[in-house]
């Protein structure tokens, strides 16, 4: 019951606690409203920056559940999508729910061993659960079954990133570049991060502007922001590292 | 030559030596490959379980807050 003499704060927590307990969305708008309001008054309150951060995040979760039941409803409506199968497992891991897609896609294999999808889609979860030894024996056994499969190649890629051993990544997202599909610009993407992790980062600029130029080309100018984001990242990276570099050494 | 080179190489020779039998031949092959990836998954100790850590947060959250 709400007491008439609640204060603001003392309203707002309530809320928290209501829209944690009940997930009633009308409690979270309120909530959301009443912590902007005592945040914008007291914006070095720690407390309050505490607990808006929590009510986010408790929305945020509630939001990527929805899209997992989109994800499921879209893989029975429409079984040959892979596109669904990559989401839900990004959704899953973001939850922390990787054991919900790796049971589910050993079952989808011990049913369909002859397809080479559920092997890439076991794979992922493995791969996206931390769980690199397993995803490394799925890929190894998908490729006994399809040794030039590109999808398996492109994990393998990604496991080896995500296993430290990056060069050996690039030189997959090289081969991909050399024979792949000319409008997947995946390799570029993951090339870019690679670099920059690796300290290459006039290499990572150049994997950005290859990026940016195919974008301008093909009319997606709305796609050239996080690329140029990305560069004006790793040049602040060269600046800090050397502050009489300009970034534009090649 | 070595063993990661046979398999793609046998593939290729019997997808061609028995064309009509292919499909049935891959098929088998695939579940007997399956079958030992799985057992093989199964047999590996499982990494602490992200689910209970989902959970843990969730009662951590509620039970440790500090209400104004």
């Amino acid at each position: 019951m709400t007491n008439p003499a609640e204060t603001l704060r003392q309203k707002a927590s309530r809320l928290l606690d209501e829209y944690n307990a009940l997930h009633d969305e009308s409690a979270y708008a309120e909530a959301k409203r009443a912590y902007q309001q005592l945040l914008a008054e007291d914006p070095d309150d720690a407390g309050l920056h505490l607990e808006y951060g929590m009510l986010q995040d408790w929305h945020g979760r509630r939001s990527i559940r929805a899209a997992v039941a989109c994800y499921e409803r879209a893989i029975e409506l429409d079984p040959g999508q892979d596109a669904p199968h990559f989401q839900l497992t990004h959704s899953r891991a973001a939850l922390n729910e990787t054991e919900h897609v790796i049971d589910l896609y050993k079952k989808r294999l011990a049913a369909a061993p002859d397809q080479i999808r559920e092997y890439r889609f076991l794979a992922r979860a493995y791969l996206y659960a931390g769980a690199r030894e397993e995803a490394g024996k799925v890929i190894a056994a998908g490729r006994k079954l399809d040794p030039g499969d590109y999808g398996l190649l492109e994990l393998e890629a990604e496991l080896l990133d995500a296993s430290g051993r990056k060069q050996a990544a690039l030189a997959i997202w090289q081969t991909f570049k050399q024979r792949g599909d000319p409008e997947n610009l995946e390799p570029y993407y993951m090339s870019a991060f690679a670099l920059e992790a690796m300290g290459r980062y006039q290499e990572a600029i150049a994997e950005w502007r290859y990026i940016i130029d195919w974008h301008e080309a093909h009319d997606h100018a709305i796609h050239t922001e996080w690329p140029k984001e990305m560069i004006a990242g790793i040049e602040a990276k060269i600046a800090a590292a050397d502050p009489s570099a300009d970034g534009t050494r090649s | 030559m070595n063993g990661e080179d046979v398999t793609p190489r046998m593939w290729q020779e019997l997808s061609a030596l028995a064309p009509d039998r292919w499909p049935a031949i891959r098929r088998a092959v695939a579940a007997r490959i399956a079958a030992d990836l799985l057992a093989e998954l199964d047999g590996l100790p499982r990494s602490a379980s992200l689910l209970d850590l989902e959970r843990q947060r969730r009662a951590g959250q509620v039970a440790h807050r500090e209400v104004a």
